[in-house]
């Protein structure tokens, strides 16, 4: 018998809809597992079980045909997105009475397919790279990653199925990753940032975390689609995400050899040890690498990212420099000194990279490459973004699935990047990979504290 | 967490085994103190725009206008 908090989302959704587990048993169960484990793990800035028992008791008692895909399902949400009624806090205490009046697209897409929103998790502040307090279930002495900390760290933790988090560096794929769950970064414009307090406005992508890449699919359709309230979205509709993530196709992956070389030792190997399981199962596997090589990504990322980050925050520091964190505070300062040629140089090769990118998928289902270049390292830092942050700079699809363990017991990822707007493919691509993978199982927190 | 009360590289093997070998190829390697995060972020600055500077771009490289779909 599966306990209740080991329940991923598409199994709870099937369980509430069976009759089997009603929203409010499976909501309070996990309420009362935060409360008991949180003190140490430090994932959640609010619950609010009251809120959450009272929408998972209205979940129970909606009829058959108002029912969407998650429902009765509860689910966290990173705290820079709004929430109506709940303080959207950012890590900044200037920001913890700023009660927001709507919920965000993305939180109101999850609430219409049935969701109940059981609490806001911890982001870095700002979403920037300052630690956070929550630790990794798999290793307290290591960092969950950033910026969605308390999303991987929750997810991890069976505390919640499923999770939004945020990525503009690499701040879904990097804790997932971490913390060994899916992390899914859909292409720039897929879904909506309404309602989303901005980083860099060019390079801010919504994403999920959960345990499957069946979840990731479930939760994707769920929150992806048009949006007339954010100008960058796209009006492209969504495609049925949990069909794709079904099928059995072994696909054609094409290794990104720049950036493997860039990754640490062990995590290299461990990469070649995955993708021999890989071919082993039927996978095509071709190598390349982009003819600017990873550095050049990397760098356009960098001031990218570093010139928005400053604009955006140029005004709040001016109020409230106390307030900042030291990284971001320094990061936003030396942010003002980038010329704009330096920016408008950064884009005019972005354009290049993606035409290189766009090349290189051109050869193969997907790309393939480590998902971080290492394990993850100690809590005073949120690791290394580069393996990431380039393929938020491409507005790529992503994900990261996990692939083993290290000598030390700590997570390690595989990740895959799509083709613009191909979601579909590359969950098919990533549900393939993880059935031929061994699996890593659950954080020892997560057992002990069973 | 006090980002200045933690010695990072001596505590994390990996990173330690990393800095020891090639202190610059891992550029998030855990600064000790706030000024040396502060250096940190000025260096890796630095080292990006010199990248982005010596980039071989054509005045028909035109920048990028950030809508996903434009490249479709």
């Amino acid at each position: 018998v599966t306990d209740r908090h080991d329940l991923g989302v598409a199994d709870a959704a099937s369980a509430v809809a069976a009759g089997r587990l009603s929203s409010e048993e499976l909501t309070s169960a996990l309420i009362d597992r935060i409360d008991r484990l949180d003190g140490e793990l430090r994932a959640w800035v609010s619950v609010d079980r009251a809120s959450a028992l009272a929408e998972a008791r209205a979940r129970d008692a909606a009829p058959a045909e108002a029912r969407g895909a998650l429902h009765g399902v509860p689910v966290g949400v990173k705290d820079i997105f709004d929430v109506a009624g709940w303080p959207t806090g950012a890590g900044f205490a200037p920001f913890a009475g700023r009660t927001a009046a709507a919920d965000a697209t993305a939180v109101a897409r999850l609430r219409a397919a049935g969701a109940v929103i059981l609490g806001k998790t911890v982001t870095t502040q700002f979403a920037y790279m300052d630690p956070p307090p929550t630790r990794n279930p798999w290793s307290p002495a290591h960092t969950p990653g950033g910026s969605s900390s308390g999303s991987g760290a929750a997810v991890a933790a069976r505390m919640v199925p499923g999770a939004l988090g945020s990525q503009t560096g690499g701040s879904v794929l990097r804790p997932a990753a971490y913390c060994g769950v899916v992390g899914l970064k859909p292409s720039y414009g897929r879904v909506s940032r309404k309602g989303v307090l901005p980083l860099a406005w060019t390079l801010d992508h919504p994403g999920v975390l959960c345990r499957s890449v069946a979840d990731a699919a479930l939760l994707l359709g769920a929150i992806a689609g048009p949006d007339p309230g954010d100008r960058g979205c796209s009006a492209r509709p969504a495609d049925d995400y949990v069909a794709a993530a079904a099928a059995t196709r072994p696909p054609r992956v094409l290794v990104l050899d720049d950036f493997l070389a860039r990754a640490q030792p062990d995590a290299r190997a461990s990469f070649e040890r995955t993708l021999r399981t890989l071919a082993d199962a039927g996978a095509e596997v071709v190598r390349g690498a982009f003819p600017s090589r990873a550095e050049t990504l990397i760098s356009t990322h960098a001031l990218v990212m570093q010139s928005e980050t400053a604009s955006v925050h140029r005004r709040i520091l001016a109020e409230h420099a106390d307030a900042y964190a030291p990284r971001i505070r320094a990061y936003v300062e030396l942010g003002m000194t980038i010329p704009a040629v330096d920016y408008v140089d950064a884009q005019r090769l972005r354009r290049r990279l993606r035409a290189e990118a766009r090349h290189l998928l051109a050869r193969a289902d997907c790309l393939i490459l480590p998902t971080v270049s290492g394990p993850p390292p100690a809590p005073d830092t949120t690791g290394d973004p580069t393996f990431q942050g380039a393929f938020s700079m491409l507005g790529l699809p992503a994900i990261t699935v996990p692939s083993a363990l290290t000598e030390d017991g700590l997570p390690l990822g595989l990740q895959l990047v799509g083709r613009d707007f191909g979601e579909a493919a590359l969950l098919r691509a990533a549900a393939w990979c993880e059935r031929a993978l061994p699996g890593i199982g659950a954080p020892p927190f997560a057992t002990l504290a069973a | 967490l006090d980002a200045g009360s933690t010695p990072a590289i001596s505590t994390n093997p990996v990173n330690a085994a990393c800095s020891s070998r090639s202190p610059r190829r891992f550029a998030y390697i855990a600064p000790v103190t706030d000024e040396e995060a502060r250096e940190l972020i000025r260096q890796t600055l630095e080292e990006h725009r010199e990248r982005v500077a010596a980039a071989d771009l054509a005045p028909d490289d035109e920048p990028d206008h950030a809508r996903a779909e434009d490249a479709g």
